[in-house]
């Protein structure tokens, strides 16, 4: 049977029905992914392969709790995103903290005067050497909006944090990446 | 990652699941789960609600409403004498309530600020209305009269309290030096004043009741400053006028 015009959703909902192999699909449409979400936060190639097939049995195991009304990506990308947390706090490295000022407070960035040549800096922002230079909080919103391509609603339902705080951590990391980029060309 | 470890992943996966080592979770069970952290919520945020009313009952009990009304050194006494164990005990309440709170979506959409306010003034207000139904002067005569097995050690710990710095009764005999006093537990307390004791500028009468700044030494009372207040205050709503004041639950 040929899944490959089928979407993410009906994938889905014929895993629910018993037809375990087109689990198999999904896993082909998303380790691409995966791997290069990981890849941003884990250099270990070992420990990537680990997350990645955390993260496959965690959508398998839960796929019952998956809404096939919403977008399967959005769920499936907030499971690699605990994945990666978890297997970073077993790494000790610092990632996104537990409490954190900017899903605080309210904010609203559009309001915000941003002088940034937004065009010209997004090529360069994401050369992992910029990348790596970011605090994990930025990071990975900068790599789920500009890599994965997801939204702000999507990448806010991804991590769990409200959409004004994603478009306030996509400025800030465009701040630091241009701070960054300057003190380079001097 | 190569096309042949994207097949092996696949492949490794789709096996298990037929060996059965990865199994799907039942509907079932994230319905309960969602049920059940409603239910953790809704628990943790009625026990917040109890708390608040409870130091709301001792606050205004003891009578340390009325210190502010004592300028700056009655808002030092206050924040002394304030019950803080169950205020910290409500911070860390209201901590959890937020914490469980989060898991759901239209908490984590917005800023932590606005879940946080909401539960804080869902608090507040629960609690005062609970203060003001009456629930604990209730509880607190069961506890007295043994009749209430499971929070009767909490209502018999805490009593009416007593602060150490402040008092209130209604005057029941005056004299040169001072005045008696007839508290809330039905005792007869004597009030000293001083030329340095600030009383109220209409004077003091029988069956005036009033609020005493002082020290309680060997069952009288060194007055700082003396203030009338309304004799029909309220310091134990929910009973009828009579207990109101005069027959309260004696110590």
């Amino acid at each position: 049977m040929d899944n490959s015009l089928k979407t993410d959703e009906q994938l889905v909902s014929l895993v629910k029905d018993g037809n375990i192999h087109v689990f198999g699909d999904l896993v082909g449409r998303y380790e691409k992914k995966f791997e290069r979400y990981a890849r941003k936060f884990l250099s270990d190639q070992e420990d990537i392969k680990d997350v990645i097939q955390g993260i496959f049995i965690k959508i398998y195991v839960n796929i019952n709790n998956f809404d096939t009304e919403k977008k399967f990506s959005s769920w499936a990308y907030s499971i690699a995103h605990n994945e990666l947390v978890n297997a970073l706090k077993k790494s000790k490295k610092k990632f996104l903290p537990l409490l954190d000022f900017d899903i605080i407070f309210p904010y609203n960035p559009q309001k915000k005067n941003n002088n940034i040549n937004i065009e010209e800096l997004d090529a360069k922002m994401l050369a992992d050497e910029s990348l790596k230079k970011l605090d994990p909080k930025y990071r990975e919103t900068i790599v789920l909006f500009y890599i994965e391509g997801l939204s702000y609603k999507e990448i806010s339902d991804v991590m769990q944090i409200p959409v004004s705080t994603v478009g306030i951590r996509i400025k800030r990391a465009k701040e630091i990446i241009k701070t960054i980029l300057k003190k380079e060309k001097k | 990652m190569n096309g042949e470890n994207k097949n092996n992943l696949s492949d490794i996966l789709l096996d298990k699941i037929k060996k059965g080592e990865i199994k799907m979770r039942p509907k079932i069970y994230f319905v309960a789960k969602l049920i059940l952290l409603a239910l953790a919520t809704a628990i943790i945020t009625f026990f917040a609600i109890f708390v608040a009313s409870f130091i709301f009952f001792i606050i205004r009990a003891s009578g340390l409403m009325f210190l502010p009304s004592f300028g700056f050194l009655g808002i030092k006494l206050l924040l002394l004498s304030l019950p803080w164990v169950l205020i910290l005990g409500l911070l860390v309440l209201v901590a959890t309530s937020e914490i469980f709170i989060k898991h759901f979506p239209f908490v984590y959409k917005n800023p932590i600020l606005y879940s946080l306010l909401a539960i804080v003034i869902v608090i507040l207000i629960g609690g005062l209305l609970i203060d003001n139904s009456g629930f604990h002067t209730n509880m607190l005569l069961k506890a007295r009269d043994g009749k209430l097995p499971v929070a009767g050690p909490l209502y018999q710990k805490y009593g009416i309290p007593e602060s150490k710095q402040i008092h209130y009764g209604i005057v029941s005999e005056l004299s040169d030096s001072g005045f008696k006093i007839e508290t809330p537990r039905k005792e007869e307390v004597f009030i000293h004043f001083s030329e340095k004791t600030r009383i109220p500028k209409e004077g003091i009468k029988e069956n005036d009741a009033v609020i005493i700044l002082g020290e309680k030494t060997n069952g009288e009372i060194k007055a700082y400053e003396i203030k009338k207040v309304n004799r029909d205050f309220n310091i134990f709503p929910g009973k009828p006028p009579a207990m109101k004041y005069k027959n309260l639950p004696s110590a």
